[in-house]
């Protein structure tokens, strides 16, 4: 039997990767049933049910066919050499880890609007990263993706990261200035 | 502004951490464990041989086809004294099955399953393609009068209305909206109150989470589809 808390963090994970609650549930409750039919239920059940939601939401896009969104790129653009040479290059080189995207500060809010902006395998690097405290070795083990690939997938995650919180402070800085301006009038 | 912000990882874990199942769903969820807890229970139990102390002695059988007798008189010499009290009882009986499957039990398992989208295992644009890939139904599906579509039709699953076979057709329209028409046997002692369009009676339409559900019977077939509203 999974407690409270096993299905809700099924649940958070789910909703990582479609972003949408209704989806999440649907996903955990169907992953949960097909479980449950097994005649021998696996050891690791949380890791086997998070796989299991996985692949249930990439049948679900394909079978919608929105394939046309980029929601694990690699499969689409053909960049997972590129993106493993030059993760690779920045391993060696720098020596870097999650901690690229330690510095960064945002707002509850804006980390909603900022999560809706990432695909959704992006959102399930972040899930694992914030959320279940993965390093980048344990983000590979999980993935199966190598540590490179990772490494050159979080660094564009920051450079996203960035470019949101510029512009949402530009937003807000012009939103004040309307309102001075309003106010002095 | 800046007092309320935390670090990038800090946020995310508040954001997903606070995104939790609702009661309902978490009850559903929980229904779903225990059912099938309760399944596996009455399979070993059924499946297992009895030992040797559960073995019933000749003695005990003695007194058990006593028993059986004296509540069998009992109950024979009760029927006749109190028929009406028996037909009252059938009633109760009935009136429970119907709530076990109302009109509303299966436009909600409709909807869930048309929300779904799972994939589908016969893609056909001709009816009778459909016809031919569900053959392991206990009816044959039926090119409905009463049902017109606005898409054309893009193939089909089986699936199940409570526990009895059916099946999912999928449609779909010029702008992508996909309609679900579902076909079951109709049983009348578990689908209540459905309305039978042969006998000129209008179909049931319901409006649930935001799609439209309509119910009828048609040549012994439930049929019941669902859509976006119009």
């Amino acid at each position: 039997m999974f407690n409270e808390q096993q299905l809700n963090k099924l649940y958070q994970y789910a909703y990582s990767l479609s972003k949408n609650k209704d989806n999440a549930y649907d996903l955990v409750y169907t992953c949960i049933e097909r479980y449950l039919r097994q005649a021998s239920p696996k050891q690791e059940e949380m890791a086997y049910l998070k796989r299991s939601i996985k692949n249930a939401f990439l049948d679900q896009i394909k079978s919608a066919s929105h394939q046309k969104e980029v929601l694990f790129d690699d499969a689409v653009s053909g960049e997972n050499t590129d993106s493993a040479q030059i993760g690779s290059a920045m391993d060696n080189l720098v020596g870097m880890d999650t901690s690229c995207l330690e510095d960064l500060l945002i707002n509850e809010q804006e980390v909603t609007a900022f999560t809706e902006q990432l695909n959704s395998e992006e959102n399930e690097l972040l899930y694992f990263w914030a959320v279940e405290g993965y390093t980048v070795q344990e983000l590979s083990d999980e993935i199966g993706r190598p540590r490179g690939t990772l490494l050159s997938k979080l660094h564009r995650i920051r450079k996203k990261a960035e470019q949101f919180i510029i512009r949402t402070q530009a937003t807000h800085s012009s939103g004040k200035k309307v309102r001075n301006i309003r106010s002095s009038a | 502004m800046t007092d309320d912000k935390k670090t990038l990882k800090l946020s995310l874990k508040d954001h997903y951490q606070k995104t939790e199942l609702n009661n309902d769903q978490l009850s559903r969820l929980q229904q779903l464990q225990k059912s099938h807890l309760s399944n596996d229970k009455s399979e070993n139990t059924s499946d297992q041989e009895p030992t040797e102390q559960q073995r019933p002695s000749f003695r005990s059988l003695k007194l058990a086809s006593a028993l059986f007798i004296t509540l069998l008189i009992g109950f024979v010499s009760g029927h006749f004294l109190s028929k009406h009290h028996y037909q009252s009882l059938q009633n109760d009986s009935a009136e429970m099955t119907a709530r076990e499957l109302s009109v509303r039990d299966i436009a909600e398992e409709i909807t869930s399953n048309h929300r779904k989208l799972k994939p589908l295992e016969v893609e056909t644009n001709h009816f009778e393609g459909l016809i031919n890939y569900f053959s392991m139904l206990d009816f044959r599906p039926y090119l409905s009068h009463y049902f017109s579509p606005s898409g054309t039709l893009i193939g089909g699953r089986y699936c199940s209305i409570g526990t009895i076979s059916a099946a999912q057709i999928r449609y779909r329209n010029d702008k992508d909206e996909i309609t679900t028409l579902f076909q079951t046997e109709y049983r009348p002692e578990t689908f209540k109150g459905i309305p039978d369009v042969d006998k000129g009676e209008q179909a049931l339409i319901q409006y649930l989470n935001g799609y439209k559900v309509t119910l009828w019977v048609e040549t012994g077939i439930l049929m019941a589809s669902v859509s976006s509203p119009d």
